[in-house]
């Protein structure tokens, strides 16, 4: 790969100073700031009042442009301005998260047609659990073929879980503002003539914590993916504490036992027990008898007897 | 007193198995923020214990 030449790295140094200017300047116009105040009300368990901002604004062809105006003045001024726009790409699609706050995120996109025809097609889709509001600024003759699944509930398990149930295609068409409500369904672009160009507003507001991934060909699911961040952090962190031998953080195990995620409640008991199974135990058999999830029920009784053979039998050898 | 300890192996597993987040691709959601998981943990272990 060549190295940056002197010349090149010199520029880029240079544009640095103008592009703060310019990120600076952006965050304090009237449109981001508009973006910040739609969604600062908004409540973090209820994704109705975040996502009818989002369509609002969305649909606001001047309040777009304007928003995007600036960075494209910058980027033509000068070839080396690094918008502050976080950067996706994979084989389909090329985007950018331009606007993004605890509530709600927004980001535009490009998906080829070229790649789409290139591809074999998808062979399962994703309930991803947010909603979500789409803007189609360039169609490109493409359709969204869309499915339905069951809602999440404290009892979910993979193993009772229902097929999803496919939905009539939809077209779509230059400008229009569309929901998807993604805690229950699902879509996938298809047949695109052109690119299709969108914008999109993921909201975080009254996610659900699990994304379900289901086959197109049978829709039964497939896999379970956390679909919060913050609640795999917390497992790799408990581990961490774990392994480092952390047994005066029992309040944090305890803690993160009672987490609304039920695979994180039983996460934070398996590294309980393998840290301090003494101080565990007590909270192990309130989960046997009253977590709200039946597998965890289970898989706490399950364990319960071991941990009071092992507890007893420390005790004995005293 | 000794920490009493189970191996991880005696302890049940949930039927229901959840992979981790970022571990399949959804809207912006994807490998990106695996990687900026794993690497956010891994920068806490090295300033937990930077000579270790």
């Amino acid at each position: 790969m060549p190295g940056v030449s002197p010349a090149i790295r010199a520029a880029i140094l240079e544009s640095r100073p103008s592009t703060r200017d310019a990120i600076l300047r952006w965050r304090r116009g009237a449109e981001y700031r508009a973006a910040m105040a739609a969604f600062a009300d908004c409540p973090p368990d209820d994704p109705g009042p975040a996502t009818a901002q989002a369509e609002r604004l969305l649909a606001d062809d001047v309040w777009l442009g304007a928003l995007l105006g600036p960075m494209l003045d910058a980027f033509a001024a000068d070839p080396f301005f690094e918008p502050p726009f976080k950067p996706s790409r994979d084989a389909l699609r090329t985007g950018a998260i331009l606007f993004d706050c605890p509530a709600a995120s927004i980001s535009a996109s490009v998906t080829s047609a070229a790649a789409m025809a290139a591809m074999a097609p998808p062979t399962s889709l994703i309930v991803s659990g947010r909603v979500q509001v789409m803007r189609t600024l360039g169609a490109g003759g493409a359709r969204l073929r869309r499915w339905r699944a069951e809602p999440l509930t404290p009892g979910f398990s993979a193993a009772s879980a229902r097929r999803c149930e496919a939905l009539g295609p939809r077209l779509l068409a230059d400008g229009e503002t569309h929901r998807c409500d993604g805690r229950v369904e699902a879509q996938l672009l298809e047949g695109a003539a052109r690119d299709v160009v969108s914008v999109v507003a993921t909201i975080r507001a009254g996610a659900a914590p699990l994304m379900r991934e289901y086959a197109i060909a049978d829709r039964r699911l497939l896999r379970v993916v956390s679909a919060d961040d913050r609640a795999s952090r917390t497992e790799m962190l408990l581990a961490f504490l774990r392994l480092s031998g952390r047994a005066d953080a029992a309040c944090q195990f305890e803690a993160v036992t009672r987490d609304p995620a039920f695979h994180l409640r039983w996460a934070a008991m398996r590294e309980w027990l393998a840290l301090d199974a003494r101080a565990a135990l007590p909270r192990l058999g309130e989960m046997a008898v009253e977590d709200p999830n039946a597998e965890v029920r289970a898989a706490a009784g399950l364990t319960l007897a071991a941990a009071r053979r092992r507890v007893e039998e420390a005790r004995c050898r005293g | 007193m000794p920490l009493i300890q189970m191996n991880l192996g005696e302890i049940a597993e949930l039927g229901t198995q959840v992979a981790v987040h970022g571990a399949v691709r959804a809207s912006e959601i994807g490998s990106d923020y695996l990687f900026d998981l794993i690497v956010a943990v891994a920068i806490l272990i090295f300033e937990s214990s930077p000579g270790g």
